[in-house]
């Protein structure tokens, strides 16, 4: 299997830290992988990816944060074939706003509409809640990879 | 039975009352149990419980400037920063520096205070005293932040007395001389900042923020303007909030040495501790706030173009959440809510990761040298009814 695709999007890092989480519960379980900023990702190249991890955070009013909207502008613009890609998604987010997750929403959807699978639930953090971004992020991987066939 | 009047808003809450200044708890202790929302004679609204000041003080209709203008308020010096711009501006002047300050940058910086810490340590005579606030507090985040800008490392004091005026200016009703002097504060912060840019511009090129951030306003990303008071921001106060917190983590540390052992002894109840200290610090008590349309909190619908004080400090020892307030417990469930401290919504601190992550690096040279630390003296707290601040704490390591 390729190197899992860790994707983050994220306003003030915190989504960054969520993927540096995740990549080294993944490392703990030999499973390789790389971590991307969305910005600096070209989405033709998801095409040819097997399994990916996107992560961002919602910024201001459920809008997408500086690195996650260009890259979803490109998803949606470029129209990539998903077809083969199966993703995990997890969200950050603040519970006491009504658009809470909402950017983690956006994408799930934007990325199933162009043929990718999702695997597992998508993962939320809160930040109005009593767990910290690592926990969540850890419990929600390894949550993930049990449910999922990902072979090491 | 007699009953009681309704104490007037007013009363509840005496700004200017010295008492009030000193030690606002029972005040807020008060009007938690009480009065949840308090109505003040000049129209405007106090909100003091955590669950609203979650809810509300981040709600998108409200503003940092009242809708009729800032008016000759000394704060109108940073109008074109972060602070009191709105929407898109605020996000695109945001933009320019916020990546810089993210936890994974904030890891770095802390390096920088670290070593500046213990630079000081290696000066401190063999009586193990010590100018904590200065040498310990605001000098490694003012030197960590020099790190951050590519500037030279200058003597962070002056910007702490310069930040400590202007704060006075943002209580409740200050009296022209405070009014007077927090013009003095912004007039030093902003030559301060202006003598960086020029110098900067002179000597382009090191890729640190200050050479971004000048490359942005040459490239139409952000107005000169904007420049400006954000450098005055950024410089101006980056050791200000830091000072006040490494002041409070020692003071804690002083009343209870078991903490000072606990954060040597057992990793894994720092980030607790550290939690904690935020909680009791508390440099920024209240964040006012202006309605643009009605605005409903409880049973009460407060009108557009209306202030609104959100008591940070109140909603942080709120009993419903933080039983015991007055003690300094570590083991209070894991709430993200004590970040509280920071603010919340587009206003919240840009520096928190920065604060955090300079506040555990210099605590973490402290308890792998020293088993304890004591207060010497009187610390030299500067308050009003809005912050909380220092500008000398001695004390003695052993």
């Amino acid at each position: 299997m390729d190197p899992i695709e860790i994707l983050f999007g994220t306003e003030s890092g915190n989504a960054e830290m969520v993927a540096d989480d995740i990549a080294e519960a993944l490392g703990r379980h030999g499973i390789e992988h790389e971590v991307t900023s969305m910005d600096t990702y070209d989405v033709d190249q998801l095409s040819t990816v097997d399994v990916a991890v996107v992560i961002t955070s919602t910024y201001g009013d459920g809008e997408l944060p500086m690195t996650t909207a260009p890259f979803h502008d490109a998803l949606v613009t470029k129209r990539p074939d998903l077809s083969s890609l199966r993703f995990a998604a997890f969200g950050l987010g603040d519970s006491t706003y009504e658009t809470y997750g909402n950017a983690i929403g956006i994408l799930v959807k934007t990325l199933t509409e162009l043929g990718a699978t999702q695997i597992g639930e998508t993962g939320r953090h809160d930040a109005s809640g009593a767990e910290t971004y690592t926990e969540t992020a850890l419990a929600w991987i390894s949550a993930t990879l049990e449910s999922a066939d990902i072979t090491q | 039975m007699e009953q009681t009047e309704t104490p007037a808003g007013d009363d509840l809450l005496p700004w200017s009352d010295p008492e009030f200044i000193r030690e606002p708890w029972p005040w807020f202790d008060r009007i938690l149990r009480d009065h949840p929302i308090v109505k003040l004679s000049d129209g405007s609204y106090v909100i003091s419980k955590h669950a609203d000041v979650m809810k509300y003080a981040k709600h998108p209709t409200l503003v940092s400037v009242s809708p009729d203008g800032i008016g000759d308020s000394p704060w109108a010096a940073n109008l074109n920063s972060v602070l009191l711009t709105e929407g898109e501006r605020h996000s695109r002047i945001l933009r320019t520096f916020s990546t810089w300050l993210t936890p994974k940058m904030a890891q770095k910086w802390a390096e920088v205070a670290a070593d500046s810490a213990r630079a000081a340590l290696d000066r401190m005579g063999p009586d193990g005293v010590i100018e904590a606030h200065r040498e310990l507090g605001v000098q490694p985040a003012q030197d960590a932040m020099a790190h951050v800008l590519g500037i030279d490392r200058e003597d962070g004091f002056p910007y702490i007395h310069a930040t400590n005026l202007t704060m006075m200016a943002m209580g409740w009703d200050p009296s022209g001389e405070e009014v007077r002097r927090a013009n003095e504060g912004f007039g030093y912060m902003m030559f301060q900042a202006e003598t960086l840019i020029e110098k900067k511009r002179a000597n382009p090129g090191d890729g640190q923020l200050l050479d971004e951030m000048i490359k942005a306003a040459d490239e139409g990303r952000l107005t000169e303007r904007e420049l400006k008071e954000s450098i005055q921001i950024l410089w101006g106060s980056a050791a200000h909030n830091p000072g006040q917190l490494m002041a409070s983590a020692l003071v804690d540390f002083a009343d209870n040495p078991d903490v000072f052992q606990a954060y040597k002894h057992d990793v894994d109840a720092r980030e607790h501790i550290l939690n904690e200290v935020i909680r009791r610090s508390l440099p920024e008590m209240a964040l006012d706030r202006y309605t643009t349309e009605p605005l409903q909190i409880r049973d009460v619908e407060i009108p557009p173009g209306t202030r609104v004080r959100f008591i940070l400090g109140a909603a942080l020892r709120d009993p419903e959440v933080f039983p015991n307030a007055d003690e300094f417990d570590y083991h209070r469930p894991k709430e993200a809510s004590m970040a509280l401290a920071f603010g919340l919504g587009a206003h919240r601190c840009v520096g928190q990761a920065f604060a955090r992550a300079v506040g555990r690096a210099v605590i973490a040279v402290l308890v792998e040298r020293f088993d304890k630390v004591e207060v010497v003296g009187e610390p030299v707290w500067v308050r009003s009814d809005r912050h909380r601040n220092c500008e000398g704490l001695t004390v003695r390591f052993s």
